[in-house]
């Protein structure tokens, strides 16, 4: 009998525990996006990239030269020059076929990819870049996905909007379903407390065990979240390079929020629960 | 001339709005044992709550073991508690911890600190109900006349004046309810009073005493029953 109660007791910590890990987690993972929506909407910019085209005749070295200058531009995060033949392997691989063989020419030309630095990617930037490249006369063309990056801020901006609103509700169903799972383990312990009341317990050295094992619960939720979220940002740093890189203020300040959460709506719930059974006549307990 | 434990005086008590008992006069000395009887409904429970500060005193005049009814605040009801012993039909032991812990909670509750002296006082009432070898158990371990004893040992820790027992019998066999009252009765030895509310007839014959009986929302004496 002693061995099931201790089975029963263990199983009543394991999925309140549980209860309150999971909604620290995902309150966690909120934040997280909230916090990289930033760095996401930059790592988006600084991926766009310009293709500047060269004709057929451009000599090489003047494209290193044009290269070179554009390095050592404070706008210009990385450039990547794709010669005639590079161009002919990629686009082999990509349409599975040799176009040189298919032709009897190779007709893609030479080029260079620019990446801006996300401060300066944007649709003015880009064009005026683009204005300064058609000048020289061994450039074709310039091009760039322009619809995307006209478009990058604005839905960056109303997801992160989306975001934070859902956050904020997200956040007020937390506190509802922690505070549910500690009335709910408290409410099997009314009886308890009324019995302490009987025998002469004032109500803080009660309402002190049962505040300090729903806290408890609190930590040690919010301390297992964390570490699911850390898991978490190490296993998508491999699609997000930098969810691990940077940021790490911004980290710290999640995981003492997401302890700090934990500890306060235990504690509050667990304090008015137990208040309100030690207010209840012991009639109205059953 | 001896001061009594317990003294009501015109005492009306209300559960919620409702009078329950009304115009009650009680007056408990020392060394007393008095059975507190009356029919089911007839307010027994409703006296005790009142003297051990669960429903307050409206109207009257009242005071227990120094604590003065009237004018008791709710802060005030643990510290009345401490001074007296009660005894309930359901035992009202903490299930989750030992026999031991049980009466280790009311001393820590209490101001106790030296867990010398919690050790010492907890032997002391055990052996004193018959149960010292059973510390360790758990209550649901235990019998009725066994929780019923860990009960009476919990309510005697603080040495009270007066022991308060709601039907200590109601629950338990007649061979137990007999050893239990004959436990009660060694308590008033030692010095407590002890106010016994009881259905059990065949027990205020056995061992006889002032009884009070309970009837109409008033109390009556009575010598016999």
């Amino acid at each position: 009998m002693e061995q099931k109660k201790v089975k029963r007791k263990r199983a009543t910590y394991f999925s309140t525990l549980l209860s309150i890990t999971l909604v620290l987690f995902l309150i966690g993972l909120f934040g997280l996006l909230v916090i990289y929506a930033e760095q996401l909407k930059n790592f988006l910019k600084e991926n766009l990239q310009v293709s500047v085209f060269f004709i057929d005749d451009a000599k090489e070295a003047d494209i290193l030269r044009l290269q070179n200058m554009i390095d050592h531009e404070s706008f210009v995060k990385l450039t990547n020059y794709i010669d005639k033949e590079e161009a002919k392997q990629i686009m082999t691989i990509e349409l599975g076929e040799d176009a040189d063989k298919l032709l009897g020419f190779n007709p893609f030309p030479a080029s260079l990819d620019v990446y801006f630095n996300a401060n300066y990617a944007r649709v003015d930037s880009v064009e005026q870049f683009k204005t300064e490249m058609e000048i020289f006369p061994f450039v074709k063309e310039v091009s760039y996905q322009k619809v995307i990056l006209e478009n990058i801020d604005k839905y960056v901006r109303i997801g992160g909007l989306a975001i934070l609103g859902f956050t904020i509700i997200f956040f007020l169903i937390a506190m509802i379903l922690i505070n549910n799972t500690i009335r709910l383990t408290l409410y099997s312990k009314r009886f308890l407390i009324k019995s302490m009341q009987l025998v002469g317990g004032t109500k803080g050295f009660i309402r002190r065990p049962f505040i300090y094992k729903a806290v408890t619960y609190g930590f040690i939720g919010g301390v297992i979240a964390n570490l699911l979220l850390a898991g978490f940002l190490y296993a998508f740093s491999n699609w997000l390079p930098f969810a691990l890189s940077g940021n790490l203020m911004n980290n710290f300040i999640l995981s003492v929020s997401i302890l700090l959460v934990g500890i306060i709506i235990t504690f509050l719930s667990s304090y008015y629960s137990v208040n309100k059974y030690l207010r209840t006549k012991l009639d109205d307990l059953y | 001339m001896i001061n009594p434990i317990v003294e009501l005086k015109n005492a009306n008590i209300y559960q919620q709005d409702i009078l329950i008992l009304h115009d009650i006069n009680l007056t408990l000395l020392p060394r007393e044992f008095v059975y507190l009887i009356g029919k089911t409904g007839s307010g027994k429970s409703t006296l005790m709550r009142a003297l051990y500060g669960d429903l307050f005193l409206a109207e009257g005049e009242g005071s227990i073991a120094g604590f003065n009814l009237n004018k008791l605040k709710k802060k005030e009801v643990p510290f009345l508690r401490r001074k007296l012993g009660i005894v309930f039909q359901d035992f009202q032991l903490l299930m989750d911890r030992s026999v031991f812990e049980n009466l280790k909670f009311v001393l820590k509750a209490t101001g106790w600190n030296s867990e010398d002296l919690i050790l010492k006082r907890i032997e002391e009432v055990l052996r004193q109900v018959g149960l010292n070898t059973k510390g360790f158990k758990m209550p649901f371990e235990l019998s009725g006349g066994e929780q019923q004893r860990v009960a009476i040992a919990r309510a005697l820790l603080n040495d009270p004046k007066i022991l308060l027992a709601d039907e200590p019998t109601g629950n338990l066999d007649p061979e137990t309810s007999n050893e239990i009252i004959a436990l009660l009765f060694d308590i008033v030895e030692s010095g407590s009073t002890v106010f016994m509310a009881t259905h059990n007839y065949k027990i205020i014959e056995k061992f006889p005493s002032k009884i009070l009986k309970l009837e109409g929302g008033k109390i009556h004496e009575k010598s016999t029953v």
